[in-house]
């Protein structure tokens, strides 16, 4: 009960940081929604078929869940850099809730930003409904805890802040470009999904019933078995992550 | 607690942060551990919390649980305001049953007037608009709050203005005085020692080159400056004092 409270007590703290700042707005919903919009101008005369707006949706439902992984382990690195991760594993008397709220404020904050993205971009282009809201808001929410998880070996990294920004960024566009350019397919769809989280989001989508998002190309039931791993691999890291820096002193 | 023949090197580092480190912690006094920058009172903070393992050992440490461990300019949020950082931490607490209300600054008995006024006017300040000596005070303050044996604060009072470093210091004089309790604090500011009953542990070199009062520390430094009394006993090559 102790632990419920901790957590509730670091989310409150980490879902308002997120939604004050500009950055991670800009990044999170700003980026999708303009890119989406700028990249699809013709459908403004010439309107999208369903599965053609699903279809993209999704990609950009996948974009903000890799975003949202990665800035979740932004901010952890950013909590252990500053010596907040350790003046508050004292206080708390474990780590877990310092950082379980920040991964449920990022779950929040996500699901909001899809809502506000599916949204705009139905009402936009003329496929509003709540069946396309529920099944974006549906594959953040099945996708984002895993996703993260299997994000965190990042924390194991010699990493600066400063750094991180350009590594995120660049990885980013990175992984992002070879989950939507079919770069990888057939046998190596399996192994691929198991590397790359924004690979494995974006079958997930595929997946989840409630509007023509594409063919997936691995099974469902593999999928769960590479979010089971994400899910246990990713918690038993953090149990061993260190409390402190070990580039700067805090 | 007793600290008895701690050596420390950082991983990949030839220097031996603490080489055989021995001296005593007193509960009745405030602990200071003094020292050059790079001297090693950040390193002996997170070995006497249990952040790092050292070789050599301690006695009478309490288990993390026990612990307060306040570092030097933790990152908040800009934006988190003062009711938020006291509400943060006290209900986080994992011994403490204190409730903030987010209406009504935390006041408690012991508060002095002036302490329950600035707490009123930093109840609703964001973090980022505080100076740094308010926000070291209420940082201070709210952590002597938890309920702990042990309390560590690293530098405390670095970088604050006269007025808030002496609320930061009566606030830390107070939890001295509460029975059980083991408070070390380190700072580079000595002159404001000679008001609070403390017990000095000057490191050099990995050892502790001076233990004991700050009337002793002045004598021993063979000055009534005690910066003058700390260049005196670090730079002069005098023997380890063994722990008393």
């Amino acid at each position: 009960m102790n632990g419920a409270r901790q957590t509730y007590e670091y989310f409150l703290l980490f879902v308002k940081t997120a939604f004050t700042s500009k950055v991670q707005v800009f990044f999170i919903l700003g980026f999708p929604l303009l890119y989406m919009i700028a990249a699809n101008m013709h459908w403004f005369s010439e309107p999208p078929a369903e599965a053609a707006f699903t279809g993209l949706l999704v990609m950009f439902v996948t974009v903000q869940v890799f975003i949202t992984g990665m800035q979740t382990v932004m901010n952890l690195v950013t909590a252990r850099e500053g010596g907040f991760f350790k003046m508050f594993t004292f206080i708390a008397g474990r780590r877990g809730p310092v950082v379980f709220g920040q991964i449920l404020a990022g779950y929040v904050f996500l699901l909001a930003n899809t809502i506000v993205l599916a949204a705009v971009t139905g009402l936009m282009f003329g496929h509003f409904s709540f069946a396309v809201v529920l099944h974006a808001s549906a594959v953040a929410a099945l996708t984002m805890i895993p996703a993260t998880l299997a994000l965190s070996w990042i924390l194991l990294l010699k990493l600066q802040q400063q750094s991180f920004g350009a590594v995120m960024s660049i990885s980013i566009f990175a992984v992002l470009f070879i989950t939507f350019n079919q770069v990888v397919t057939g046998a190596l769809s399996i192994p691929f999904a198991f590397v790359n989280p924004a690979y494995f989001t974006y079958q997930i989508a595929m997946h989840v019933p409630g509007v023509e998002a594409g063919t997936p190309e691995v099974s469902i039931w593999i999928l769960l078995t590479i979010g089971t791993v994400y899910l246990a691999g990713g918690a038993a890291l953090l149990r061993r992550v260190p409390l402190t820096s070990s580039i700067l002193r805090t | 607690m007793k600290i008895n023949q701690v050596n420390y090197s950082y991983a990949k580092s030839n220097r031996q942060v603490l080489n055989g480190l021995s001296f005593h912690l007193k509960p009745d006094r405030l602990n200071v551990v003094a020292g050059l920058n790079g001297a090693g009172k950040t390193t002996l903070f997170d070995i006497l919390t249990g952040v790092l393992k050292a070789e050599g050992e301690i006695e009478g440490l309490p288990k993390q649980n026990d612990v307060v461990y306040q570092q030097q300019g933790v990152y908040f949020t800009q934006t988190l305001k003062g009711r938020d950082l006291v509400r943060l931490v006290l209900h986080c607490d994992h011994s403490g049953k204190t409730r903030v209300r987010k209406k009504e600054p935390f006041v408690t008995p012991c508060m002095t007037n002036e302490e329950k006024e600035k707490m009123a006017e930093l109840w609703q300040r964001p973090f980022g608009q505080m100076s740094v000596g308010e926000r070291r005070w209420l940082l201070t303050f709210v952590m002597c709050r938890l309920d702990r044996k042990l309390y560590v604060f690293d530098e405390p009072t670095s970088g604050v203005d006269p007025h808030s470093r002496v609320q930061i210091m009566n606030r830390i004089r107070k939890l001295v005085e509460e029975p059980g309790k083991t408070v070390v604090a380190s700072t580079h500011t000595l002159h404001e020692l000679q008001f609070y009953a403390v017990h000095l542990v000057l490191l050099h070199q990995g050892k502790a080159v001076f233990t004991g009062t700050y009337e002793d520390f002045l004598t021993e430094g063979g000055s009534d400056n005690p910066d003058t009394a700390f260049q005196n006993l670090v730079i002069s090559e005098r023997p380890a004092v063994s722990g008393t």
